[in-house]
């Protein structure tokens, strides 16, 4: 039903189809944030690493003349999740604090490269002359957007089957034990690094395949795109929705997203505001998140 | 080429000792109560904003604006950790770094309403401005005053902590809480305390780096990042730690700009994850 829904915006709300593009591409970003935080508790602050790394990746390509969407994309998908994997044995390696520390720094790290090779990325005027051809040959991204929201809802919708599939089968549910428990799962013989390494590097690739969608869809790539401000706030979204539920990830990102094109354009003050008092709310009263806190009242009424 | 080398071992000082009073207090509340408090910042924005708003609205003297910034934000943040903070404290670290990422846009938000979006500028006496030319170089008097006004406050810290009762105490709560609390020691009354003191130092060092970093609503964004370096580098609880990461992280900083421009901070990040791969818990980190 939810997915039949996501199909209104081409019928009811056309003038609002790049935002909702905005939508799915964040919403794919937070599913694969939520695969990490969600399910197998590593937290982190500096997600957004892997959906520049796409975006710079699927960018770089078109520039240099590869403009063909689909391969593109995986192309991108499959470097973030690369490089994640490569990563992943730096983040086994620490916990708590830390963890947030490193993850954070190997974020500006890669912003800060990225500033520093100008010749590759265009620098702070970020890159430019990306051409994306018409995928299959067929469908051009028009200037409305209706190609650009089919694209990315697509893409969404595959990378969440996949996902939920993930997170239901026996790799899923050794997650949450780790989750959980740390300590216990080398007790019942479960490679739990292992399974972090590999989980950490599917989200990394997702998270490409957002950034990639972002490049392919809008045409630019810039330095935001690897920015801190973008890992925060995947991670707001995330919360707001509810981790450790798919949907939460997808709902949060829409309550997120919604509000700031509103209130932002009231004044830009009052988005600051009301994503704080929201933020303290949902911690204090809603520890599942939004979604989690419906499930309740839900599960109350029965 | 020496002198250069002073210059920037001088500058990089003096940032350095700006940040370690704006982190230490974070670091001794971390190691006390594993609470991750992310709006440490923020109190140091405020107090930045005291010093100005009473030096330019009562006509306050420079020297009596940082103890107003140090005192004002010891009470604000009595009432916030009353109100507020307490409730968190069983709650994991997730909800905490988002409930205190939360507080900074509410913060940056009121301060963006009372005081606009300019940048705040702080008007020195006479005496602090300008240069002293020793041996060829020229160093500002300014951070030399920062300097001076950072190792008085370390002393008095470590004399406290070595020394007085109160300090004996957060000693004890710092190293096991739970032990001390079992020899019947009030670690709630010491942690208010406590926070209370690092959030005025917070206020303090707002005060001090307006005229170095610019006072603007972003302050308290801009300033977590160094702020949670430091604390992470030096580790949990040490107040020699937070003072040899923030020097440490002052001097790197302020060398990175200055030798390499290009590549901006891109080596403290470096230093930064390698330090942590190497000691997860700080340099100085006990636990």
């Amino acid at each position: 039903m939810f997915w039949l829904a996501a199909l209104l915006p081409f019928i009811l709300f056309p003038t609002y189809l790049p935002l909702a593009s905005q939508i799915a591409i964040a919403a794919l970003f937070a599913i694969s944030v939520d695969l990490i935080l969600g399910y197998a508790g590593i937290v982190t602050l500096g997600h957004a690493m892997f959906f520049g790394l796409g975006a710079y990746f699927a960018g770089v390509i078109s520039v240099r003349g590869w403009g063909e969407p689909i391969s593109g994309l995986l192309m991108a998908g499959l470097f973030a999740g690369v490089i994640g994997y490569i990563v992943s044995f730096l983040i086994t390696r620490v916990q708590h604090l830390a963890l947030i520390m490193v993850t954070l720094g190997l974020g500006f790290l890669t912003y800060e490269l990225a500033n520093a090779l100008p010749w590759l990325t265009g620098g702070t005027d970020g890159l430019r002359g990306i051409r994306t051809w018409p995928i299959f040959g067929q469908f051009k991204f028009d200037l409305w957007g209706y190609t650009g929201y089919a694209y990315a809802l697509a893409v969404l919708f595959l990378c969440f089957l996949l996902s939920r599939r993930l997170v239901n089968s026996s790799f899923g549910l050794a997650l949450r034990g780790i989750r959980e428990n740390v300590k216990r799962m080398p007790a019942i013989g479960a490679d739990h690094k292992g399974h972090l390494r590999l989980i950490y590097a599917i989200s990394a690739s997702i998270a490409g395949l957002a950034g990639a969608l972002m490049a392919q869809t809008t045409n630019t790539v810039a330095l935001d795109s690897l920015s801190f401000e973008r890992s925060a706030d995947v991670v707001v979204m995330l919360i707001l929705g509810g981790t450790g539920r798919l949907y939460g990830a997808i709902l949060g990102t829409i309550i997120f997203l919604v509000a700031r094109d509103q209130l932002a354009g009231i004044n830009p003050q009052y988005w600051y505001f009301g994503i704080g008092i929201l933020l303290m709310v949902v911690v204090l009263f809603m520890p599942k998140g939004i979604l989690g806190f419906l499930a309740r009242i839900v599960e109350r009424r029965k | 080429m020496i002198s250069q080398i002073v210059i920037v071992l001088f500058d990089g000082f003096a940032f350095g000792m700006l940040l370690f009073l704006l982190s230490v207090g974070l670091s001794v509340t971390l190691g006390m109560m594993n609470f991750i408090n992310l709006a440490h910042g923020a109190f140091g924005m405020f107090g930045g904003y005291v010093a100005v708003t009473v030096m330019r609205q009562l006509g306050l003297p420079f020297l009596a604006a940082l103890p107003l910034a140090f005192i004002a934000m010891a009470l604000l943040s009595i009432l916030i950790e009353r109100t507020l903070f307490r409730r968190l404290y069983k709650a994991g670290e997730l909800n905490q770094v988002l409930f205190t990422i939360g507080v900074v846009f509410v913060a940056a938000a009121a301060a963006t309403f009372t005081f606009g979006t300019v940048q705040q500028v702080i008007i020195l006496p006479d005496w602090l401005r300008g240069s002293a030319e020793i041996g060829g170089v020229r160093f500002g008097i300014y951070r030399a005053f920062i300097i001076l006004v950072a190792l008085i406050i370390t002393a008095l810290l470590v004399f406290g902590l070595e020394r007085t009762r109160l300090g004996a105490q957060i000693r004890a709560a710092v190293d096991n809480q739970r032990m001390a609390q079992g020899l019947g020691l009030d670690v709630e009354r010491v942690f208010a305390i406590t926070f209370a003191l690092g959030c005025g130092l917070a206020g303090l060092g707002g005060a001090l780096a307006v005229e170095i970093v610019g006072l603007s609503p972003s302050f308290g964004f801009q300033m977590l990042v160094y702020v949670l370096i430091v604390v992470s580098v030096g580790g949990l609880g040490s107040i020699s730690g937070s003072f040899a990461g923030a020097a440490l992280l002052g001097i790197g900083d302020v060398a990175g700009k200055y030798f390499w421009p290009e590549i901006g901070s891109f080596l403290i990040y470096l230093l930064l994850v390698a330090i942590l791969l190497v000691r997860p818990l700080g340099l100085f980190g006990k636990r």
